[in-house]
């Protein structure tokens, strides 16, 4: 007897978002219809309906509709947006600002320590305002501004570089078990419930605090795997469902009359057509990694010095929290914006991607 | 329904043990002992060390020990940091401070979320509707050590009205800030995860058959959507606990709780290996039997899952 | 409530808009139409046509927003129910207007048992204790042919079949005897063996019980079978109204006419099946003229210049068309000045 887990919601809904009719005319909506998600379905799609029904419908292709879609959700919009000018920023912030100011994130003033004094925002050292710390120093001296930026940096670095990681991992994964399907699928997915209910991040600490590489760079790329390999599972999830509803359809079956080898198939024709789904999921995956990473290295498993993630500034920040709010709030503050704008773009595609149910 | 019960729990056995002996593999091999600090110990006492704690035998004999005692007497061992305290009298004594804290802290996140949600839901794309779920939004981008102190800055320190730190006993306003600092994502989870299920739910035919039959739209929702819309809140519970378990680990960290959390970073910390490998396992086992409890309440609640 | 000359209902210009991402959909757009009481409606067409949303609009189910019911009269014996509050609307749903729905699977709550939602009906509105609505409950399963009704009450939606399971809904629909019930293509989602079955039921029970039925669907056969008159919408109008008889003898719309010809004839010779060519319209955007325009055989320049008229053919029948006494004639009917 088969004694799955019950199908909890998430997993349902990814197989029944799938697939819907590419170009179907408005006036005839079904709410289980199917989407073809990818482009190379569009084409397919269009050529197998008949010349009549081409000329009434007219044929749009679902990036360029998803686009609109998303165009039209202004929060989104502003997610878009904000997480560019923060990417922007944080590329070439510090550069600007040793261009302009002279300081860099390392930057103490002075080794007298004496002098040394923490300014709060837009004060200079005789105490009046003055533009050069708009966001205030640490501590040490170093300004916040620079040390905030090269933060996002890191930050984003480990977000971007980590989600791709268990991108590779879970797409891989969800492929291979959902196209493979039978015994090896019914195996590959009860690893994966396993691994789901287990204290994941438990087992990170303990690998972090155990195997503190020597150099920065070498902490970073533990770092990489040990975040990647915490978020692949509901990737490879989702992967599977769309595979195994793509599996059946004409395209996949005219790629194995026709001899393609199962590898070629499942990478090149299956994966894109997953796109959308992985795509909505990768965008909700970097905020959840930038938390994650953010919360290690509050611990101090994560990003050493002398590189800083906005997780280990906010850490130095609480520090002094009663006299000196500010070492804790921008760095915060600018993570949660962040996060938030990242969020509010995953959700903007999800709606763009997935259309609902007209109306009528 | 039975049957499924037993082999699951057939499961998870294996599963422990192999998360204890991954843990136990990891910390043997990685480089660094309990013992060593700043300094390097002179070769006789490092000898006289090892010996006691049995470290000079070969890895397998460590491995078999560990493990005989694990499995035959649920002995976990001794701290190697704390010394003479029982890895188990540890585990016991901080996790009542914990389990107050994450099931506070989840319950009032049930409450809030759900409501909202719901609410949410039925007013959709009212100012309610948009307000509560750009709070949501805020709850889930505003990371909880972010938070916390930002909390502890306006109530403790400015305002005064409620300790910023320490365990106060159960109940105590100590409880106060803390669980609401770990509350606050979860909250806003299952707000978004509810007013979701709920719209989805309300699309439904059986909705539009409920409607047809001329109930009140309070009937409607109370009586048939809340149990469909419920769902995925349902199935949430079990990630969600997951990530409890690391959220409280940053608010022990914050508010200097004396939970199971704290106990773990410091050991992680001080590779203090039976307390590692005891927290490791009890967080295991609780979370598989938590999982499977979940799963259980899902064939409850819904009559279509058969097993 | 007066007998109104023997109608139960009638609709008056009907309209139902719906606000979409691409546009103002008119779904509904002027529909009038007469039900007498004892009588079975059929209301034909294809997806899109309007038929779906004419139903919901007149038990105000209409989901707003997107949607609206812009103007027009619903009167029920005598009240009109566009009018009425929405309590008072909520008191006739069920009661004296009972909706059964084209999917049998979704249609019902699958987390309760259908005991509790037949029960759910007369407690609320006849009043009953939980023991006479269980009885009344068993009683109606047991009507609409479910076996062991008595057990089977306590079972769950999805242990029945298909088939079973729209008799639970003809179950729960009928629980408080309405006068009028509104089937939603009730065979739709079913195997042709039980669309047969289902359909005799509810002529069986409409018989006995005297209800009078509007019927939704696509299929012309079951409207044959089943219904003395029939409207065929398209594009949220009403193309033809007529008796069934003379609709399917004497159509007087190329529309209608278009419909009698796809149907396949088992006694014609092997050949190609008739389509009516094109796709329905999309009702966003209509081009001005008859909506059946692009895809008449009989079309004519003033098709897509001018709206056509509603044309009385004879005492029962009236169809939307700029020659429809013309194919009225061609058809063979007689009675229509020419």
């Amino acid at each position: 007897m088969n004694e799955k887990r019950p199908p909890h919601p998430g997993e349902e809904k990814s197989v029944e978002s799938a697939l819907t009719p590419l170009g179907t005319p408005p006036a005839a909506p079904r709410e289980a219809d199917i989407i073809h998600l990818g482009p190379e379905m569009a084409v397919a799609e269009a050529d197998v309906r008949s010349a009549e029904t081409r000329e009434i419908v007219r044929g749009t292709s679902l990036w360029k509709d998803a686009w609109r879609r998303l165009l039209k959700n202004k929060l989104a919009v502003f997610g878009l947006v904000v997480v560019a000018l923060v990417t922007v920023a944080a590329i070439i912030g510090p550069a600007v600002i040793k261009r302009i100011s002279g300081f860099t994130p390392d930057y103490i003033p002075t080794n007298d320590v004496r002098l040394i004094k923490a300014f709060p925002p837009f004060t200079g050292p005789d105490g009046r305002f003055s533009w050069s710390h708009p966001m205030g120093t640490d501590t040490a001296g170093r300004d916040q501004l620079a040390r905030v930026l090269q933060g996002g940096q890191i930050s984003l670095f480990v977000g971007i570089i980590s989600t791709l990681v268990s991108l590779l991992i879970g797409v891989s994964y969800g492929a291979v078990a959902g196209y493979l399907g039978g015994r090896l699928d019914n195996f590959m997915m009860r690893l994966v419930d396993v691994l789901y209910s287990l204290p994941y991040v438990i087992v990170v600490i303990v690998l972090l605090s155990m195997f503190r590489s020597q150099t920065a760079r070498g902490q970073l790329i533990l770092l990489f795997i040990a975040l990647g390999s915490v978020s692949w599972l509901t990737m490879a999830r989702i992967v599977r469902g769309q595979v195994l509803s793509l599996k059946n359809q004409e395209f996949v079956l005219a790629a194995r009359a026709t001899g393609v080898s199962t590898t070629r198939i499942i990478f090149r024709h299956v994966v894109p057509n997953t796109l959308g789904p992985v795509i909505v999921y990768a965008t909700l995956t970097i905020p959840q990694i930038m938390l994650t990473e953010a919360f290690l290295s509050f611990l101090g498993f994560g990003v050493q010095a002398p590189l800083a993630s906005w997780g280990s500034l906010s850490a130095d920040g609480i520090q002094n929290i009663g006299i000196f709010p500010w070492q804790l709030i921008f760095p915060g503050v600018t993570m949660a914006l962040t996060l938030f704008s990242l969020n509010f773009l995953g959700d903007g595609l999800r709606d763009a991607l997935d259309p609902q149910m007209r109306t009528f | 329904m039975f049957r499924f019960i037993i082999r699951r729990l057939f499961i998870t056995i294996p599963t422990i043990l192999v998360v204890i002996t991954l843990t136990w593999g990891l910390i043997k091999l990685a480089p660094g002992n309990f013992y060593s600090g700043e300094k390097k110990l002179p070769a006789a006492i490092e000898k006289n060390i090892r010996e006691k704690y049995g470290l000079d035998k070969p890895w397998y004999q460590q491995y078999g020990k560990t493990m005989w005692n694990i499995l035959r007497h649920g002995d976990f061992g001794t701290s190697l940091k704390y010394e003479g305290q029982s890895v188990n009298g540890i585990i016991a004594r901080s996790l009542p401070v914990s389990a107050a804290v994450g099931i506070l802290a989840y319950i009032l996140a049930l409450l809030i979320g759900i409501t909202a949600g719901s609410i949410a839901a039925l007013k959709q794309n009212s100012r309610w509707d948009y307000s509560s779920m750009a709070l949501a939004m805020l709850g889930i981008s505003v990371p909880n050590f972010v938070l916390g102190p930002i909390l502890v800055l306006v109530f403790s320190l400015s305002l005064y009205w409620l300790p910023p730190s320490r365990w106060g006993g159960f109940p105590s306003k100590n409880l106060i800030l803390p669980v609401l600092t770990l509350s606050a994502i979860y909250m806003a989870y299952i707000a978004r995860l509810t007013r979701a299920g709920m719209l989805e739910v309300l699309r439904s035919d059986y909705i539009r058959t409920a409607r047809s039959k001329g109930l009140s739209e309070k009937d409607v929702l109370v009586r048939h959507a809340l149990r469909g819309g419920l769902m995925p809140v349902i199935s949430y519970t079990g990630p969600a606990l997951a990530f409890l378990l690391t959220g409280t680990v940053v608010v022990e960290k914050l508010f200097a709780l004396p939970g199971l959390g704290n106990y773990f970073i410091q050991a992680s910390l001080n590779r203090d290996e039976p307390l590692i490998i005891g927290i490791v396992a009890f967080i295991a086992i609780t979370l598989l039997l938590m999982n499977l409890l979940v799963d259980i309440a899902y064939a409850f609640l819904d009559p279509r899952v058969r097993y | 409530m007066n007998q109104n000359n023997g109608q139960l209902l009638e609709v008056r210009d009907l309209r139902t808009y719906f606000e979409t991402e691409d546009g103002l959909v008119k779904a509904v757009d002027g529909i009038s139409f007469v039900l007498k009481r004892g009588d079975t409606l059929g209301i034909v067409g294809e997806s899109g046509s309007g038929k779906s949303v004419t139903n919901l609009s007149i038990i105000r189910l209409i989901p707003d927003p997107p949607g609206k019911i812009v103007s027009g009269e619903v009167i029920f014996n005598g009240q009109d129910l566009l009018l009425l509050p929405g309590k008072e609307v909520r008191k006739i749903r069920g009661r004296r207007i009972a909706m059964i729905f084209q999917d049998p699977m979704t249609s019902l709550n699958p987390f309760m048992k259908i005991s509790r939602q037949l029960m759910e009906m007369t407690q609320l509105h006849l009043g009953h204790t939980r023991e006479q609505a269980y009885q009344h409950a068993v009683k109606m399963l047991d009507t609409v042919g479910i076996p062991d009704a008595s057990e089977r009450a306590n079972n769950y939606p999805h242990e029945f079949s298909g088939g079973m399971r729209q008799r639970v809904m003809i179950a729960m629909a009928l629980s408080c005897e309405p006068e009028l019930l509104i089937a939603d293509e009730p065979t739709t989602a079913l195997d042709v063996t039980i669309q047969a079955q289902i359909l005799e039921l509810i002529k069986k029970l409409k018989h006995e019980t005297g209800t009078s039925v509007i019927l939704i669907t696509h299929d012309l056969g079951v409207v044959a079978g089943m219904t003395d008159h029939v409207i065929v919408m398209y594009a949220g109008k009403v193309f033809e109204q007529a008796p069934t008889a003379e609709l399917f003898s004497t159509p007087g719309n190329p529309y209608t006419k278009g419909l009698l010809r796809s149907v396949p004839d088992p006694t014609a010779e092997q050949g190609q099946l008739y389509q009516i060519p094109g796709l329905p319209p999309d009702v966003a955007h209509r081009p001005p003229g008859c909506p059946f325009a692009p895809r008449c055989d009989r079309v004519e320049e003033i098709c897509h210049r001018e709206f056509p008229p509603f044309v009385q053919l004879n005492a029962d029948q009236c169809s939307l068309c700029h020659f429809a006494r013309e194919v009225y004639a061609e058809s063979g009917g007689v009675g229509a000045d020419l």
